[in-house]
Formats: C-alpha cells, sequence, structure tokens
C-alpha cells in the first residue's frame, strides 16, 4: 500500500534580513579602557557588575555607572550619550527574568550596533538563551554572553559580588574578541514559502509540528497550499508583504505566515482579516512584545474586536465571553498565539519564560458586548467610528473575577471594584503608566450608568480610591525595587501613606463585556505595555 | 508526492456526548388535590431578592387557602444543594423554591426542586429569564422534565423589596396553585 503524503508550510515565516553588527576596535590599551556599567536595576546587577569591576582591577575613575530605572525598557537617549561620550567598553547586567534580559540583551546589542562600543551581557544560566536569540535576531549571533549562576537577586551582596568575580575573565575575553573583530558564521533564515512533506495522517502532522515547537500542544489543522490559499483569500498577491516584525525571534509576519498559522488554529477565512489586524497590533513598538513575550510575568496579549465584524463572524460578546464554544474566539486568539510562537519565536520553556504562564496563553479573544453597553464602544472612546471594526490588544494577565450579588448601588459595586483593584503583587505599582482594565458585565454597567456615571467618571473615581496602604507592601520590596522605580509613590516625598494603581484617570481602561450575572472582572496588566487598538481592513 | 484527492468522502463518527447526558427520567411527585390545610415549604437559595419572593407568595397563600401552614428554610449557600431535604419527608406536603438568577444558584435550585420531586413533595422553582433554558435543560438531565418552573425578568436583586413581594411572588400564586395541585399551566 503507498502511503499518501501532503505538502505543509512551515509555520515560522521568513528571518527578518538585519544588518550584520560589528563592534570598531579599541583606541586604548586595556588598562586605560572607561567601562561603563550599565545596572538595569535588578537586585543582583550592582554587586555582578562590582564583581567584575574589582576583579578586573578597574580603579573608580574608569568606572560609568549607569543606572536604569526600569528594565524591561530600552535605555534611554540620554543614558546612550553618556556611553558615547564617556565608555569605551560597557558591562550590562543582569539578565535574570524574561523581560528584563530581553531588553538589557536589546541594550548590550544596540551599544554595539548604534555607537560601535564593545559590549557583554551578564545573564543567569536560564536566560542564556533567549539572550543568545534576541542577539541572533537583532543581527549580532557574535554578542559575548556571560552567564553566572541563578538566582542573584535574592543572595547577599558577598554571594553575588563573588559571582560577578568568577565571571570577569570571560567578561574580559568576550570584550577583546569582538574588539578584535572575530566573528562567526551567519545565522541562516529560514524561507516562508519552503514546504516539508509528511504523512497525511493527523498524527504524523502533530508530530512533525511538535518536534519543531510549533504547536501548542493541541492539535493542528495541516497548512497546506490550498488551505492556505483559501485563507488568504483576496490577500493573495500580497502573500509575501510583512505585517510586522515579531520579537523576540524577529520573524517577519508575512501575509502567507499569518495564513499559515491561521490555518493550523482551524480559523476560518472570514476571520483572516481580524487576526491580520490583531499581528499589526501586537507588533506596534508600543506595545513591548520584546517584553511581553519573554517575560517570566503571567502576561499575554488578549484580543478585544469592536464593530460589525462581531456579528458578521461569529464573535461571542455575551454570556462566557473569554470561555469555550465559539470558533472565532477560540481559533483567532489560538492563531495569534501561534504567530508569537512560530514568526517570533517565543518557544515555551527556553525563549518564553513565564514562570506560570496562564490558560490565556493558548487563547485569549472576546469582543465587547456594544449592544448591551450604557456606554460608547471601547474602539469609539479611543477615537475611531462606531461603524469601524477595530482590534484591541492588552498585554495582561488571565482576567481577575470581581463578583457582588450583593450591592445593588453604585457605591456599593465601586467599593467592592476598587477592593480588588488593590493587591501588592500586581504589576501596577512597578511601572509608570500602567493600564489597569477593568470589563463591566451588562448587569453592574447598567447599574452604574444608573447613578449617572460615565467612563470618564469611572475612571476618576477608580483613579482616586483605587489606593494600596503603603504598610501593605513588605519593606525590602520597596527599598530594593519600588522605591528606585516609582519613587513619587514609594519615596519620602509621598506623604498621603498610600500609593496608586495608575498614574491618571484615563489610563484605567473600561469595557462591557459578558452576559448575565452579577460579575465584573479586573485585567491586570504586564505593566511596561500600553493597548493598542486598530482599525480591520475589510474587503 | 502530493495528494489531490477531490473525492468527497464521508466517515461515520461517534457521537462524544456521555449516554448518561440524554437519559431523562419521569420523576415527578404527585400532585395535591387541594391546597387547602397544606404545609407549603417556602425555600430560599439565599439569593438577595428571593426572600422577598417568597414572603409575598407566604403572605397571599395563607389569605387565599383555609388552613395553609408555610414553613421557611434557607440554604447555607446558593451553589450548594440542600442537605435537609431528607428531613422534609412528611414535614411539607408541597415547596416553593426563589431564586435562581444565576448560573449555579440556578443549577441547584432545579437540583433541589428535583430532588424535593423524588422524594414525593411537588415543587416550584423560580428562576430569572436568562437562565430558563439551562434550569429546563438541568431539569431533564437530572431526571424530572416535567418540573414546575416559573420565569421572572432580570436582574431582580435590586427591585424594592415591595415589587418583588408583590409582583414577583403574589402575582403567580394562581400558576403555582395550578402547578402544584395539577392542573400544571406553564
Amino acid at each position: 500500500m503507498s502511503k499518501v503524503t501532503i505538502e505543509v508550510y512551515r509555520p515560522t515565516g521568513p528571518a527578518s534580513a538585519t544588518e550584520r553588527v560589528t563592534a570598531k576596535g579599541l583606541d586604548r590599551p586595556w588598562d586605560e579602557l572607561r567601562f561603563a556599567l550599565v545596572d538595569n536595576s535588578k537586585p543582583g546587577a550592582i554587586p555582578l557588575l562590582d564583581g567584575i569591576a574589582d576583579t578586573l582591577g578597574i580603579a573608580d575613575a574608569r568606572r560609568v555607572t549607569i543606572a536604569k530605572q526600569m528594565a524591561p525598557k530600552p535605555l534611554d537617549d540620554d543614558e546612550r550619550r553618556v556611553i558615547q561620550e564617556r565608555c569605551d567598553v560597557a558591562v550590562l547586567a543582569v539578565g535574570n527574568c524574561g523581560s528584563c534580559c530581553s531588553w538589557t540583551c536589546h541594550d548590550a546589542v544596540k551599544v554595539t550596533a548604534d555607537l560601535g562600543i564593545p559590549s557583554v551581557l551578564v545573564v543567569t544560566t536560564p536566560f542564556e538563551r533567549i539572550g543568545r536569540q534576541v542577539a541572533t535576531s537583532l543581527g549580532y549571533p557574535d554578542l559575548p554572553i556571560v552567564a553566572v549562576e541563578h538566582p542573584v537577586g535574592l543572595l547577599p551582596y558577598d554571594v553575588v559580588h563573588a559571582r560577578g568575580a568568577g565571571a570577569a575573565a570571560a567578561v574580559r575575553d568576550g570584550l577583546l574578541r569582538v574588539a578584535a573583530g572575530v566573528a562567526g558564521d551567519r545565522v541562516a533564515g529560514v524561507g516562508d514559502d519552503e514546504l516539508l512533506t509528511v504523512a497525511d495522517d493527523q498524527a504524523a502532522v502533530d508530530a512533525l509540528f511538535l518536534a519543531n515547537w510549533w504547536s501548542d500542544g493541541l492539535p493542528v489543522v495541516a497548512p497546506t497550499r490550498r488551505r492556505v490559499s483559501e485563507m488568504l483569500g483576496r490577500h493573495a498577491d500580497r502573500a509575501d508583504e510583512v505585517v510586522g516584525t515579531v520579537a523576540t525571534g524577529y520573524g517577519s509576519a508575512t501575509y502567507r505566515a499569518i495564513a499559515v498559522n491561521a490555518v493550523m488554529a482551524g480559523c476560518l477565512p472570514s476571520y483572516f482579516d481580524t487576526l491580520v489586524a490583531a499581528v499589526r497590533a501586537v507588533v506596534d513598538p508600543v506595545f513591548n512584545l520584546h517584553g511581553i513575550q519573554a517575560t517570566t510575568h503571567p502576561a499575554g496579549p488578549m484580543v478585544m474586536v469592536n464593530g460589525p465584524v462581531v456579528g458578521e463572524i461569529g464573535l461571542n460578546a455575551g454570556t462566557n465571553t473569554f470561555g469555550p464554544g465559539y470558533r472565532a474566539n477560540a481559533t483567532i486568539g489560538r492563531a495569534l498565539r501561534l504567530v508569537l510562537q512560530n514568526v517570533g519565536g517565543s518557544i515555551p520553556g527556553e525563549t518564553d519564560r513565564a514562570t506560570f504562564g496562564h490558560p490565556g496563553k493558548y487563547t485569549n479573544c472576546i469582543a465587547e458586548n456594544e449592544a448591551e453597553s450604557p456606554w460608547e464602544p471601547f474602539h469609539v472612546s479611543r477615537g475611531h467610528a462606531a461603524s469601524a471594526s477595530t482590534v484591541s490588544v492588552f498585554g495582561v494577565e488571565g482576567p481577575q473575577n470581581m463578583n457582588d450579588a450583593g450591592s445593588t448601588t453604585a457605591d456599593g459595586l465601586l467599593r467592592t471594584f476598587v477592593g480588588c483593584m488593590t493587591s501588592v503583587g500586581a504589576n501596577y505599582h512597578q511601572y509608570d503608566r500602567t493600564e489597569p482594565f477593568v470589563i463591566h458585565s451588562p448587569e453592574h454597567a447598567h447599574t452604574l450608568a444608573q447613578a449617572g456615571h460615565t467612563r470618564e467618571s469611572l475612571q476618576k473615581y477608580y483613579s482616586e480610591n483605587a489606593r494600596v496602604p503603603l504598610s501593605a507592601f513588605s519593606p525590602e520590596k520597596v527599598e530594593r525595587f519600588l522605591a528606585r522605580r516609582r519613587p513619587a509613590w514609594f519615596g519620602p516625598q509621598n506623604t498621603t501613606g498610600y500609593a496608586l494603581v495608575a498614574d491618571h484617570p484615563e489610563d484605567f481602561l473600561i469595557a462591557v463585556a459578558g452576559g448575565p450575572g452579577t460579575h465584573s472582572v479586573l485585567v491586570p496588566t504586564f505593566g511596561p505595555t500600553k493597548a493598542v487598538t486598530v482599525e480591520i481592513d475589510m474587503p | 508526492m502530493t495528494s489531490t484527492a477531490t473525492v468527497v468522502s464521508t466517515a461515520r463518527m461517534l457521537n462524544p456526548e456521555s449516554p448518561l447526558g440524554t437519559a431523562t427520567g419521569r420523576h415527578a411527585a404527585p400532585r395535591l388535590t387541594t391546597m387547602s390545610n397544606v404545609r407549603l415549604g417556602l425555600l430560599h437559595n439565599g439569593k438577595p431578592g428571593g426572600e422577598h419572593i417568597l414572603a409575598g407568595i407566604g403572605a397571599a397563600v395563607v389569605d387565599r387557602h383555609r388552613g395553609i401552614a408555610t414553613d421557611w428554610r434557607a440554604k447555607s449557600h446558593p451553589s450548594r444543594g440542600a442537605d435537609f431535604l431528607d428531613d422534609l419527608v412528611g414535614v411539607w406536603d408541597a415547596a416553593v423554591i426563589a431564586v435562581g438568577d444565576c448560573g449555579a444558584c440556578s443549577s441547584f435550585a432545579v437540583r433541589d426542586g428535583v430532588e424535593l420531586e423524588k422524594r414525593g413533595i411537588p415543587a416550584v422553582v423560580f428562576v430569572s429569564r436568562p437562565f430558563e433554558s439551562m434550569s429546563k435543560l438541568w431539569a431533564q438531565r437530572l431526571g424530572a422534565p416535567e418540573l414546575a418552573i416559573i420565569t421572572v425578568p432580570h436582574p431582580l436583586a435590586q427591585l424594592p423589596p415591595e415589587t418583588l413581594r408583590e409582583e414577583y411572588g403574589a402575582a403567580a400564586l394562581d400558576r403555582i396553585d395550578s402547578m402544584l395541585t395539577g392542573g400544571v399551566t406553564r
């Protein structure tokens, strides 16, 4: 019996073309080099850098310390200028979590790529691989990465200093190697039009995709030429056009690559335009996919769809909107996740470093229940026409329920809601301009609206009343972490005795979704991310 | 080799539903012959508003029927089954349960109603509109497809007690009488 085979697309898309990064040579002898010691604000960075610098015998006059305020963001222009004007080499520490590693690696590459200055990235061993992936995808596979034992953030100064001392020789060797122009081979990209042959059998298809980390673990629909062509539909002539490059692997999300992942997820062709819009939204730099993809935090993109497309493609905005049973919700969210994994190179456990993750990283797509909302639709509040169809994306944890079946007044409900928002473990307190996302059920929304509340009045109420007493925070966490990141709330200048959960009223995002019932949800934020709303390009 | 099959073939597949999920019993307690001298149980499931509906019914039945007595019971939690139903055999002649206005509380209000029917006590269950279809489905799945269910508008917990007593509770008395005595109208 002859075995029937099929051809399926690789789901990774083409690698994005990047210029090869090289460091310039050193103008001074080793003993005269001025070191930029970049502390990315993670506890452990300072003793590591001290241990390295002390062991290499770098005099204080040759040390320039750069203290970033927050790890999961790039170096700002002032910090880059100091490095450019006053330093010959740079040591950056410490990548000991997902998003801080990805961003500190980004800094290390850019210091060399933009300023020509040789740099070394210091990470802890679990994060070496994501560091290498980011460096490679940014065109600098030769970036010296020195790994020390994990953890470093929770240990005494002397212990971490000793780990830095142990890494000093590798730091020196790395700097001298790249300054001498020693390079490896360029990493080849993978063509997105490459087809693989596999037995025409579900088990064989799943085995192939699982073995290559192209699957989320659930069975996938084989992305054959015919299915991908049907998915592309009217976009067939732009199949190679790039919608965006997807962090942290920076593969190119072409229309074809998106279509391949849409087929795998089980999307109908009618969902494709919505999925493309979701990809366009998550690659917007303010969304910070570079941090969200890598982070140890349980964050992933959540999709909310507005406008006429919701009814046209059968998205569920009502009862169980986050839950199962609707193909559009289930497969659009799943397809976006597959794009992030396959095109973005976010491999669970390797380059996706979520300590826990959450179930919404399989799929996380809802629609606003505009029909039952007393307020203007979410996308209208963000400047789009009511007749437009939009996708909004949010970098968030899983939804956290806010149940109040007992309160019948707006005041009662609001007290419950602010009580739910005031958690000391949330990421609101670590970053500026974070966006707490509140989704009210139609019942709760109507109780609030009947009392005269608008989206704006709720934003003001939450801004003024969601307060966490400073006494609720661990003093160590405040001293080692929060006081530096959010001095306005955790420094001595705050005499109010409490911290807020958002800087400005408009940072509270408010929508209405779900069905009957006395539940609303809070969707806690990753922190250094902004919601992005884009219009769907409808035929 | 690439398959280019264009022949549409069919396949036979197993039904993924559990056979138990489609089994239906026909449990139903005998109906009363009269509402006079009846001991009517009023079971509050704990959801706000249910107590007012039951209070309205309790007052109205006493006004209408000679010798009727009401007995009030409350569950500790709306999302659990009542654990005292065995104690009511021989104590209650009939029961009214209120109110299922959410998912879990409706499923357990229906469960309590079915369990009372199985114990020979005819019951009426109040649920709100969004939970009507699931309540009827659960009654069927739990083996009492004829369970008497009265549907009221949703939401209700925020309404004045007077409205719930009169317009939701007392106003349903004709239907409750009919459901408990056999002249069932739904």
